[in-house]
């Protein structure tokens, strides 16, 4: 049984995160508007359900509880796909607008998991019902579509509060869609190392309905990417400019390894660093310094600047404490998977790599004491003052944001559970 | 339900709809290619992506002939070379094997002259050649004047014989019979001579001082053929 290191620090990294956060979220003391404070707590969920499906993967399917690996992988991916949904749906601007709507939005969330999770049961764990229908397009179209409205409204081009909504609105997108725009090209060439990429296979159906995901997110990247091409050539550059022009950079450096290459089977995979047959190994380093670098390392450090930059969990004396060990804990840890991938690159002795590590997390920690302060000391406010409709304020008490934690502190484990009972059955999955 | 409140003021606050409908038009084109590609040009290649391909791998033989002779002197050792480019191979064609037949005849016309003893050898290295086949025949000698026939196997694993391979693609097996490394470089045969003296030799002007031996090559030359037969 070998475990994936990358995946495994992925997944620590990510259950850090959402635990942590979770933890300052309920501990805050100061104000935070209603979908910034739901958005914290689905934010911080998602980082625990990745953080499970990517520890589970790191052990591999080569074991007798491979069935556990792929149930409880496929289920908390399919909490990850419900929450992001409804993360999209309240942030950064809420298209649930009332009580009644955010209510019933959230029942519809919850309906649509449990039939996709109840088809991965039933029907196959490659049934077309369970494969993530729409999880890529619909928060994608939301999030693009915030990103225009904010980016390109008149007479706001210079105002920080507005532009904050596009830039957080692209930074969500990288969030969930980051590794697909590494292979974008391959789209548009009708390369292998796009269309091959599946979650299980054995389905055409299934297969295309992963695909049309995928193609969505890449056009959501090239609209963006455009967007902030038409903004640079009127000197608006953003920092979250130069990440999306570097995240479809690569896109088209991907090409160029990959080009010519002949997969065999899955050797699209979905991305995760667990499928990589068919490469060669200079494009399996590319593929882990790239996509597995983006599961593992990216996803998290986005999360946690989301979380400060834009005040969904708000720093005080209170809880900076907890905030400072959250943020040092994802240095260490990052850093440590940093030299994972190194190591996979140049052969270290035990020797050297414990004193890159030791002086990685010197300057990290460094990093962190300077940054820090910077970070939580100044959160961007959404332009309420200016564009209030787009935020409407509504009022939910402590015990229905508890709630939601509770739900998921249910779902999750119980996800685990369903998984070990199919395995004690000896189901075949597929 | 006032417009504040609609699940739609995102779409429409601010620009009547337009960014949601550029956006709408916009990912139903990417859609609309994507499926295309998906259905239309890649369609086959997808559902044959788990499917193991077999391939029919035959070959298509064909021979280069030549000889040469050489006058070798009592004791000495000359060398005959041979390689791609002295033969004037096509670059497509791939050598598979080497035989080179060394013959000679007693010409020193005395009466009751014996036939020379005469050595040929291939020393294994300067050609890329399968030097461990066991059917090689690196070295002979003989001194009854029959004909020596030395053989170099040169592509590793070629037999002639047509072969039916799983997986991978044509491409691959196509690689594997068309690596013109195997057969570069200079084949060289030593013939070595040693004048058996006719009983009468002492009278003078009768002495058998050299031997002229013929060489005689033939290259079996090969070109590969991949044909996709079925789907497993």
């Amino acid at each position: 049984m070998a475990v994936d290191g990358l995946l495994a620090v992925g997944g620590i990294l990510s259950l850090t995160l959402g635990i942590s956060g979770l933890i300052l979220a309920r501990n805050q003391k100061l104000e935070v508007i209603w979908n910034k404070r739901f958005a914290a707590q689905l934010l911080c969920w998602v980082f625990i359900s990745k953080g499970v499906a990517n520890s589970l993967r790191s052990v591999g399917y080569d074991t007798e509880l491979w069935r556990v690996v792929l149930y409880a992988g496929h289920f908390s991916d399919q909490i990850f796909g419900g929450l992001i949904m409804l993360l999209a749906l309240i942030f950064p601007v809420p298209i649930l607008r009332t009580r009644k709507q955010f209510k019933i939005g959230v029942g519809a969330i919850l309906v649509y998991s449990i039939v996709s999770l109840g088809a991965a049961v039933f029907m196959g764990i490659n049934t077309p019902l369970a494969s993530f229908v729409g999880l890529y397009l619909v928060p994608g179209f939301i999030w693009t579509l915030v990103y225009i409205k904010f980016r390109f409204m008149s007479g706001h081009e210079d105002n920080e509060e507005i532009q904050g909504v596009a830039d957080v609105a692209i930074l969500m997108l990288i969030l969930m869609i980051g590794h697909i725009l590494f292979r974008w090209v391959g789209m548009f060439t009708g390369s292998n190392y796009f269309y091959f990429m599946d979650l299980y296979g054995g389905n055409f159906l299934n297969d295309y309905m992963w695909s049309q995901g995928l193609a969505s997110a890449v056009v959501f990247g090239l609209v963006i990417v455009c967007g902030e091409i038409i903004q640079a050539t009127k000197g608006r550059v953003r920092t979250t400019s130069y990440v999306i022009f570097t995240y479809m950079s690569i896109g088209v450096l991907s090409h160029i390894v990959y080009g010519g290459v002949e997969l065999v089977g899955s050797g699209g995979g979905t991305l995760t660093g667990t499928e990589l047959e068919g490469l060669s190994t200079w494009q399996q380093i590319w593929t882990e310094i790239t996509a597995t670098l983006h599961f593992t390392m990216m996803r998290p450090i986005l999360g946690l600047y989301i979380f400060f930059r834009y005040g969904l969990i708000r720093i005080s004396e209170d809880n900076e404490q907890v905030g400072k060990t959250m943020a040092i804990v994802l240095i260490v840890v990052a850093t440590s998977a940093l030299l994972e991938i190194v190591q996979s690159l140049i052969p270290l002795t035990e020797m050297l790599s414990a004193g890159i590590l030791g002086v990685a997390i010197a300057f990290g920690i460094g990093w962190e004491e300077r940054s820090f302060q910077s970070l939580i000391s100044n959160p961007l406010r959404f332009p309420i003052r200016t564009k209030g409709t787009y935020f409407p304020e509504l009022d939910f008490d402590k015990q229905e944001y508890r709630r939601l934690d509770r739900a998921l502190t249910v779902m999750i484990p119980f996800s685990v559970f369903v998984a070990f009972l199919l395995h004690w059955s000896q189901v075949n999955p597929f | 339900m006032g417009d504040d409140e609609s699940l739609a003021f995102l779409a429409k606050e601010d620009d009547s709809g337009k960014a949601f409908a550029f956006l709408a038009v916009v990912v139903m084109l990417g859609l609309v290619f994507h499926a295309y590609t998906f259905f239309i040009v890649k369609e086959s290649d997808i559902v044959n992506k788990y499917t193991v391909q077999e391939f029919t791998v035959s070959f298509e033989e064909t021979s280069l002939q030549g000889s040469d002779s050489m006058l070798i002197a009592d004791g000495e050792t000359d060398t005959f070379q041979l390689s791609r480019d002295l033969i004037e191979a096509d670059a497509s064609l791939m050598m598979a094997k080497i035989t080179l037949s060394v013959s000679y005849e007693e010409t020193s016309g005395q009466v009751a002259d014996p036939c020379d003893e005469v050595q040929a050898q291939i020393p294994p290295n300067g050609m890329v050649a399968d030097w461990q086949h066991p059917d090689n025949v690196l070295a002979d000698a003989n001194d009854d004047c029959e004909t020596m026939t030395l053989v170099v196997h040169v592509y590793p694993g070629y037999t002639g014989e047509v072969m039916q391979e799983e997986g991978e693609y044509a491409a691959h097996w196509e690689a594997m019979w068309t690596n013109a490394s195997h057969g570069s470089g200079v084949l060289e045969l030593q013939v070595s001579v040693d004048a058996n003296q006719a009983p009468g030799s002492f009278l003078p002007g009768s002495n058998d001082d050299s031997e002229e031996v013929n060489v005689q090559w033939t290259v079996d030359l090969f070109e590969v053929s991949v044909e996709a037969t079925s789907m497993t």
